[in-house]
């Protein structure tokens, strides 16, 4: 169901809901917000178009930001946007994303989340794809002292496809959760999902995503995957990679690892005279490159 | 150059190295000769600094200094270099980008200038030339998908790059073919030099034939159960290790 309602502190789930149960949003908005309004944003590309778009989202101080945006792109269309969130000091930044995709329409879509450390970040993003479309994204999860995104997508068309990349890179107590659910409603699609978490110092990251595969979604092609490098004893991810799956002749994996720095690698590097940290930041931004190296492979 | 007193060393609390002796002065190349579980191994681990090897007696010194409780990077820097039996795959990390953080990072220590893109590129092309290894290898990542040849000789190159002092060449023909072990020899060759030595550990006679060493050791059940000359490879070559370990135990 597309999300229509801004949560607000009364209609927030509670952790005791399934999917928000390693994430108490509730308990991290801040107290005694101003209410900026609704901000809308509407991003409409016409038949055989083609738009780059750069938003950026600025928090202010003591403020609850809802951000509303609305994207349709139709027909042979395209669209390649660039959303970068930052900001100072305390406040909430809310969005929806409403996302429809035509037959043959492509979206490349890079979300920045450089949100100040004090900020509370939440999305909600729903996609709806008909035949033969491809929507990619890019979410960087590196601000906010907590960030939730969810990201529901619904294909409805054939041979639509849809590739999720996401890299979280945290430190102090920050957190993130990504919620994914994508339905498969027809036969011939493909998704993929991709992320990579380096969690240092006392951060905590969440991805728990779900495939749904519908009886008729025959030939569908599912791939979920998370890695997650622990840079200290105290970081903590959940994964928790979910199929549902009710066609027979179909193709989905998933898979999820969670480790640490390879010591082998570290003394490689270190016997070579590379400091500890350099060394340690080397592989660190090795560990990323790999989805970003992917991304740009990724057709706008 | 290097004194080894009485060294003792375990990991996961098993012992290895039993009280091993050993000196090696300055310009000298020594072979480490032994069976398979002799210590070898360790000891070029040990030598090098990986934390996982707890030295429990003994000491090791470099020109006077003890290096015991320098990290691996300090001892880079010191001048020890070890090239390994298995060197490490890091995808993600591009040869050149690794071969230069690594000399600048000892340049560094060292109190000399840093060297620029362009001094560093100059630099590799010219070393890179005498070892065989392609520019196309370099911008790889660090040893993935090269073969074994191709590891062994990026070893030597990285050797070539840093110039250590004491440089410890652990098994350095293992997974060569001849004509590998050949280009692989003569750059070690051609990096001798009054002011460096050599620690070369190995397994069996053959590289002894293409780096001549001055001194062979035998390692058996970890100390240095015999010292002799060149002549000692040849005859661990066709009488075995098994004289030597029931002496040692």
């Amino acid at each position: 169901m597309p999300v229509k309602e801004f949560y607000t502190t009364e209609n927030l789930p509670h952790p005791k809901d399934e999917l928000w149960k390693y994430t108490n949003v509730q308990k991290a908005i801040p107290k005694d917000l101003l209410d900026h309004g609704i901000r809308d944003i509407d991003i409409h590309v016409k038949k055989g178009e083609e738009l780059t778009k750069d938003l950026h989202l600025e928090g202010q101080d003591g403020f609850e930001h809802k951000i509303q945006i609305n994207i349709v792109v139709e027909e042979n269309a395209s669209l390649n946007l660039t959303e970068l969130y930052s900001g100072e000091g305390t406040y909430f930044t809310n969005t929806i994303t409403n996302i429809t995709l035509h037959k043959h329409a492509r979206i490349k879509h890079v979300k920045k989340q450089f949100e100040s450390s004090g900020a509370l970040h939440l999305n909600n993003t729903y996609i709806q794809q008909d035949a033969s479309s491809s929507y990619a994204n890019l979410i960087m999860n590196v601000g906010g002292k907590l960030c939730r995104s969810t990201i529901q997508n619904v294909m409805q068309g054939e041979h639509a496809e849809c590739k999720l990349h996401g890299l979280h890179l945290l430190e102090g107590k920050q957190h993130t959760d990504t919620t994914i659910c994508v339905e498969h409603q027809v036969p011939n699609c493909k998704s993929e999902q991709f992320y990579r978490s380096a969690l240092k110092d006392w951060s905590t990251s969440v991805f728990q995503s779900k495939s749904h595969v519908f009886v008729d979604a025959q030939k569908t092609d599912a791939k979920q995957m998370s890695n997650a490098l622990l840079m200290s004893a105290t970081a903590t991810m959940h994964t928790k990679p979910e199929l549902e799956i009710y066609a027979d002749d179909v193709e989905c994996a998933h898979g999820a690892t969670t480790g640490q720095l390879d010591e082998t690698q570290l003394f490689y590097l270190r016997a070579r005279g590379i400091p500890e940290a350099e060394a340690k930041h080397m592989l660190v931004k090795a560990f990323i490159k790999e989805i970003t190296d992917q991304w740009d492979g990724v057709d706008a | 150059m290097i004194k080894i007193k009485d060294l003792t060393a375990e990991i996961d609390g098993k012992q290895i190295l039993n009280g091993l002796n050993l000196e090696i002065g300055a310009g000298e190349v020594h072979a480490i000769m032994g069976p398979n579980g002799a210590g070898k191994s360790t000891l070029s681990y040990i030598l090098s600094g990986r934390e996982e090897y707890e030295v429990t007696g003994g000491s090791i010194e470099m020109n006077g200094e003890s290096i015991l409780e320098m990290s691996p990077e300090e001892r880079a820097a010191a001048g020890v270099f070890l090239a390994f039996q298995y060197p490490v795959e890091i995808p993600g990390v591009q040869m050149s980008t690794f071969l230069k953080t690594a000399l600048n990072s000892v340049r560094k220590a060292r109190g000399e200038e840093e060297l620029d893109a362009l001094a560093l590129l100059k630099l590799m092309k010219q070393k890179q030339k005498q070892i065989g290894v392609s520019d196309e290898m370099l911008k790889r990542a660090v040893n993935v998908g090269f073969s074994g040849g191709e590891k062994k000789r990026n070893e030597v190159l990285q050797m070539m790059m840093l110039e250590p002092k004491f440089a410890v060449l652990d098994e350095t023909d293992s997974g060569l073919d001849i004509d590998a072990l050949k280009v692989v020899s003569e750059g070690v060759n051609a990096l001798r030099a009054e002011d460096r030595s050599f620690l070369v550990i190995t397994h069996y006679q053959r590289l002894l034939d293409y780096i001549k060493p001055d001194v062979v050791h035998v390692l058996a059940k970890g100390k240095i159960v015999k010292t002799g000359g060149p002549e000692l490879a040849l005859d661990l070559e066709k009488n075995g290790y098994a004289q030597f370990e029931e002496k040692a135990a």
